[in-house]
């Protein structure tokens, strides 16, 4: 086997990157649209025709997105690695798994009379927040432990300038978000809006920093 | 900082994910240290030291003599 030289593996790993981004994007859309039609189902309302074609559409597409993040991750990890770095990607891949399971876990509870929707202020049912609670925090840091503990110093260097950017970011948004409500400018701050906001960020540099 | 991982790793024709698993890092971070977007810590230069058999005076160079 034989390097590649330094341009071809700075293209081909932003290429790789960029794919990854698109096709994980497409497939959490896809899940979605899939999760929504398939709520309407399992609570009885009627699915319209076009839905059912939407549905038809959406899940070889969703499978497709999946395996094509898969292969444009494994290319980006390009082949054989070492054992740390085969458990940090395990904590990672647990992580998203997990992730995906409850989106569409509190996408289907409203099929059963819960009225929970995850990413809003409304009140939830007790069972659900206790749930979910348990979930964060629980196995959200177990995880992370587990991935902390294998990933190489560049990844946790990656992490820890990243994660310094979203803490500059939360200061800044949150005092101004609350300035601007306090003189009349805007709605009062949504925590959940911040904290989406302030991860999704640091995810974005976290793999800008690790892959670009 | 500068060094010379690429062309050594290139002299016993070793992909970057051959070096990454030889020292136990993922590749990512091998291609950060040859580019120069990451500088290694301490022990992580001295297990690359170690896997060449040179000093690390010899595979890295801060640009003082």
């Amino acid at each position: 086997m034989m390097a590649m030289t330094e341009e071809e593996t700075t293209g081909s790993a932003a290429r790789n990157a960029a794919g990854l981004l698109l096709s994980g994007a497409l497939g959490l859309f896809l899940l979605g649209v899939v999760t929504g039609i398939a709520t309407n189902w399992i609570s009885g309302d009627a699915v319209k025709i076009k839905a059912a074609i939407v549905f038809a559409i959406c899940v070889p597409l969703g499978i497709a997105s999946a395996l094509g993040a898969r292969h444009f991750l494994k290319k980006l990890n390009g082949g054989a690695v070492s054992s740390s770095t085969r458990k940090s990607r395990l904590a990672v891949q647990l992580a998203i798994a997990a992730g995906v399971l409850g989106g569409m876990a509190a996408g289907i509870t409203n099929a059963f009379g819960m009225e929970f929707a995850l990413f809003s202020n409304a009140p939830a049912p007790a069972l659900a927040v206790i749930s979910l609670i348990a979930v964060w925090c629980l196995l959200a840091p177990a995880l992370s432990i587990m991935w902390w503990r294998h990933i190489d110093e560049h990844e946790k260097a990656a992490y820890s300038s990243s994660a310094l950017i979203a803490l500059n970011a939360y200061s800044i948004i949150t005092p101004g978000w609350w300035l601007l409500w306090r003189g009349g400018m805007a709605p009062a701050v949504d925590p959940m809006i911040v904290f989406l906001s302030v991860i999704t960020l640091w995810g974005a540099v976290w793999m800008v920093r690790r892959y670009a | 900082m500068n060094n010379r991982l690429r062309v050594l790793r290139a002299e016993r024709q070793w992909s970057q994910a051959d070096l990454a698993i030889r020292l136990d890092v993922s590749r990512q971070a091998v291609n950060a240290i040859e580019t120069g977007k990451h500088d290694p810590s301490l022990p992580l230069a001295f297990r690359i030291a170690r896997l060449f058999d040179m000093k690390i005076e010899e595979i890295f160079d801060d640009g003082h003599d």
